[in-house]
């Protein structure tokens, strides 16, 4: 890790190779957080790794080396992929045409794959609904598996603020969930 | 489970990593039993991890692996970023965002004829998340190539340049370093397209090579422009390049209210850190 911190500091100081190096090692990450808050189909993936990639490298001015740099894009990439859901959400409110741009699968899946498929369909949903801070906690666990811990450090806040974030979103969860019992069934989760 | 009803999430976290011991394990099973949150949680943690498995390329194809075309769209345009971004850090890279791929043609181009630069060697590095460890052998090209090839794509531009075309060359003249140049064809397709897509994202990037370039002021121009036209792709990048342009003309009010309009409107910005720390330089709290 002290390596791609050093690469991270000498992109910062306007080390043009260093950055191309730097975005070889963290785009991976940082697309896989993107498809994984949009789906992987969705079109503007691609558009938004592109901000994403823009929006990391300005920021690392502000990055201290006290997190891995992977993990610091993957949460800039995060909120651009948030950013996007909400816009597109407002964008499909104001036309129905729009919503095409966020396709729903309509396609036959295999029961697994469809349970599935909605369970990330109700998480992204989810996501674009809660207040940031709540969507960041839940996101960086949930869809990139990150401890409580490792949220606190990404994001400067106390553990005990993301323990409550996340508790305040999944009560949001939990009213989701009990909103959609076909979806219950579909999991087996069952009251 | 009821509204006050507290989750696990140390366990959840233990379950995670696979360090549950036998104890904790029947602890989150008698949780889970009794929790559709937490039960959901796990099952979306698995789907979300199954996404990446199957569904995105945990590294790009090596450089010599025959990719289908949609592939090589992608690898393409995420080569084309690159070489942007390394060509100046701009907003100008956003130039395939904007133009919805009507520059397709000649981005193909760009990316089949480039000369690849030595690739980066194979790396697995060790991140927060366990399942995001990242293997890369990405190859990146130098800009100067691709700006090139961009340039000379470009149709004698005269009269019949379009506003894609002119954005493009705009890039393209943008990621060899010739700034002047580059401003001058952002301008242009501002006057002469100024309700295109491309002109309203040229704002910005001109803002930002101004502010680079030491000119705060008229940096301030482009950026107060891209914002007048409401939230863009670009927007939180704008207000801090406005804040940045407020700093260095020594207006600290107006930098003040500029930091302050980020952390209210963006409050997990990513920049968030950095408008804090000028704040609090500025005696704000």
């Amino acid at each position: 890790m002290s390596a791609l911190v050093e690469l991270a500091a000498l992109a910062s100081s306007g080390d043009d190779t260093a950055a191309r190096q730097l975005l070889a090692k963290v785009r991976p990450a940082m697309t896989r957080t993107i498809a994984a808050v949009l789906g992987p189909k969705h079109p503007e993936v691609e558009d938004v790794a592109q901000e994403s990639m823009i929006g990391f490298l300005r920021a690392l001015a502000a990055f201290r080396g006290d997190c891995h740099p992977a993990g610091y894009a993957s949460r800039i990439a995060l909120h651009t992929a948030l950013r996007a859901r909400r816009r597109a959400k407002v964008e499909r409110m104001r036309s129905d045409t729009l919503a095409r741009l966020t396709p729903r699968e309509t396609t036959a899946l295999p029961s697994e794959e469809a349970a599935g498929e909605r369970c990330r369909t109700l998480m992204r949903d989810l996501l674009e609904d809660l207040p940031s801070e709540q969507a960041e906690a839940l996101a960086l666990r949930v869809v990139l598996g990150w401890s409580l811990e490792e949220v606190a450090l990404a994001t400067g806040a106390p553990v005990n603020t993301v323990r409550s974030r996340v508790r305040l979103a999944k009560e949001a969860l939990r009213r989701r969930i009990e909103a959609s019992p076909n979806l219950l069934d579909a999991l087996g989760v069952t009251s | 489970m009821s509204v006050v009803d507290l989750h696990p999430e140390e366990l959840l976290d233990k379950h995670a990593r696979g360090t549950l011991s036998e104890a904790e394990r029947a602890r989150l099973e008698g949780h889970v039993s009794t929790c559709n949150v937490c039960r959901f949680e796990l099952a979306a943690r698995l789907h979300f991890r199954d996404l990446e498995d199957d569904e995105v390329p945990l590294a790009p194809p090596a450089a010599t692996t025959v990719v289908p075309p949609r592939a090589r769209r992608r690898r393409a345009w995420v080569i084309g970023l690159a070489a942007a971004l390394v060509g100046g850090m701009s907003f100008a890279a956003l130039e395939l965002t904007t133009l919805n791929h009507a520059a397709a043609p000649e981005t193909h181009a760009t990316a089949a004829g480039v000369k690849r630069v030595t690739p980066v060697h194979p790396v697995v590095t060790s991140l927060p998340a366990p399942n995001l460890v990242v293997e890369s052998t990405t190859a990146v090209v130098a800009p100067h190539v691709a700006a090139e090839h961009v340039a000379n794509t470009l149709p004698a531009r005269a009269k019949t340049a379009s506003a894609p075309e002119l954005f493009r060359a705009a890039n393209a003249a943008r990621r060899s370093d010739d700034t002047e140049r580059a401003i001058g064809l952002y301008k242009e397709l501002e006057t002469r397209y100024p309700k295109s897509d491309e002109a309203r994202v040229s704002y910005a990037t001109v803002g930002s090579l101004l502010l680079d370039r030491g000119d705060p002021r008229s940096a301030l121009d482009g950026f107060n422009h891209y914002l007048s036209r409401g939230d863009g792709a670009l927007g939180e990048e704008a207000l801090v390049g406005r804040a940045l342009a407020f700093q260095r003309l020594g207006q600290h009010d107006a930098e003040v209210g500029a930091w302050q309009e980020i952390l209210r409107r963006f409050p997990a910005s990513v920049h968030a850190r950095l408008a804090k720390s000028r704040l609090v330089e500025l005696g704000q709290r």
